[in-house]
């Protein structure tokens, strides 16, 4: 179980990445064509892998903490940790 | 992400060497008078029709004609010391002067010729095929042209197969 | 104008303590080419920029040099929250320790601590863009000395990660610089400062 949400995990970061340098290739190839669609492609994946695991494994953005009795962000472990 | 894949650098962005006529040949100055260069320096031996060594041609040292032994990607004007300057054109360097006037700088030959000076110029990025997603974020960029990793040791080779310089 | 997500750019997995080795990465957390002085850099100099993109590139390089000094804090982190007193005492970490314990603190290897004199923020396009790509270098050849001293893969694996991200962004700068100069008159792109001064005379 913890493998899969690992792997997971892994795959967010991954995809997360393209977006990243998409991002700055966009910011000095604004009309560029093939840039464009390639993070139209990677929006989409990077979505639906994060709904998964924060359906799966809790929330990686603290805008999207369950309504529970008690603040869970808190609790999981800290990424350096 | 401890599978990392040795690389061998790749040429994207590393400037073209410029090509020399094998002849060396210089159109503009007849005085020049070039043969196809002889493959070895013959020293500062200025006597006309010498042997350059066992097996080479003769090099025809005159003062109207170049010292031998330019090397092939060289102009065949020879830059050695007390040889007359042979005036090889104006995209060659001056001949007879400091053997340090190489013809294969960019000086010689600018593909950025034309451009304002006094900046710098960084070449535009083409959008390329890319890596796919587990290389992109091991290697550290989604495109290969800047995927430029590090290859250097010191002495005692700390970098080799143990960490470090991939 | 920031949000975070919780998880590293790149995961940081360090098994064994390793006091020399934290000593001298500690210069990519609060060194003079490290990632504090990479983000404070960026994100000082966007505020006056006149041209669009660049403060686009500025504000997300910016940005991602936070995630980077996060990831060389993490990599401190874990070399050393397991050092015993002898280990700390035998490492010549016992310097740093006695004022900071096992926290993280903004410094340099040889002990200047991090300060605004390590970048500028001129306020020039020009001048900026080059202090921008020059930051690069400086953090790259760093990273190529931590890569020349630590032999260990898993200490190197994210260090090797980090410097390749900054040949990328020397990339971008360059191009920003680019845009920069085909907005510029070029029989001299130095008769005026585009952030202050008035195009016409």
């Amino acid at each position: 179980m913890n493998q899969d949400k690992n792997k997971l995990l892994l795959y967010i970061s991954q995809v997360s990445f393209g977006i990243d340098e998409l991002v700055l290739f966009l910011d000095t190839h604004p009309c560029d064509q093939d840039a464009l669609a390639y993070y139209q492609e990677l929006k989409k994946a990077r979505k639906e892998a994060l709904d998964e695991y924060t359906h799966k494994y809790g929330p990686l953005l603290n805008d999207n903490v369950d309504n529970s009795c008690y603040w869970e962000w808190v609790k999981e472990p800290w990424p350096w940790e | 992400m401890n599978n990392m894949n040795l690389r061998r650098p790749n040429d994207f962005g590393r400037k073209m060497n410029c090509n020399f006529n094998q002849n060396g040949n210089s159109a503009n100055n007849s005085n020049c008078n070039i043969k196809s260069a002889p493959a070895f320096d013959c020293g500062f031996d200025t006597s006309c029709n010498m042997e350059c060594g066992s097996n080479k041609p003769s090099c025809g040292c005159d003062n109207n004609k170049p010292p031998c032994g330019c090397g092939n990607d060289k102009p065949s004007c020879g830059c050695g010391n007390n040889k007359p300057s042979c005036g090889c054109g104006n995209d060659k360097p001056p001949c007879g002067c400091n053997p340090g006037c190489d013809a294969d700088s960019s000086l010689y030959n600018d593909p950025l010729k034309g451009m304002a000076l006094a900046i710098g110029y960084v070449p535009w990025q083409q959008w390329c095929k890319v890596y796919d997603l587990c290389k992109g974020l091991q290697q550290g960029t989604i495109f290969p042209p800047l995927d430029l990793p590090f290859y250097g040791c010191i002495p005692r080779g700390y970098c080799k197969g143990q960490g470090g310089a991939q | 104008m920031w949000n975070y997500e919780r998880r590293l750019q790149y995961p940081v997995n360090i098994t064994k303590p390793n006091a020399k080795a934290a000593q001298i990465i500690i210069s990519q957390y609060g060194g003079p080419d490290g990632e504090i002085g990479a983000s404070m850099r960026y994100l000082s100099q966007r505020y006056s920029m006149e041209n669009r993109k660049a403060i686009g590139t500025l504000t997300d390089i910016g940005t991602e040099e936070l995630a980077h000094l996060e990831m060389v804090a993490t990599i401190v982190r874990q070399l050393t929250k397991d050092l015993t007193p002898e280990e700390i005492k035998a490492s010549g970490f016992d310097k740093y320790y006695v004022d900071h314990t096992l926290a993280i603190w903004p410094t340099a290897a040889a002990g200047i601590p991090f300060n605004a004199c390590e970048f500028q923020s001129k306020g020039d396009t020009i001048t900026d863009l080059y202090e921008d790509m020059a930051a690069e270098q400086k953090a790259r050849t760093t990273y190529d000395n931590i890569l020349r001293l630590i032999k260990d893969p898993e200490i190197a694996d994210p260090i090797r990660f980090l410097r390749a991200r900054e040949v990328v962004h020397f990339q971008r700068f360059g191009e920003t610089l680019r845009r920069v100069q085909d907005d510029l008159n070029s029989k001299n792109f130095y008769a005026f400062n585009p952030q202050i001064d008035k195009k016409s005379c």
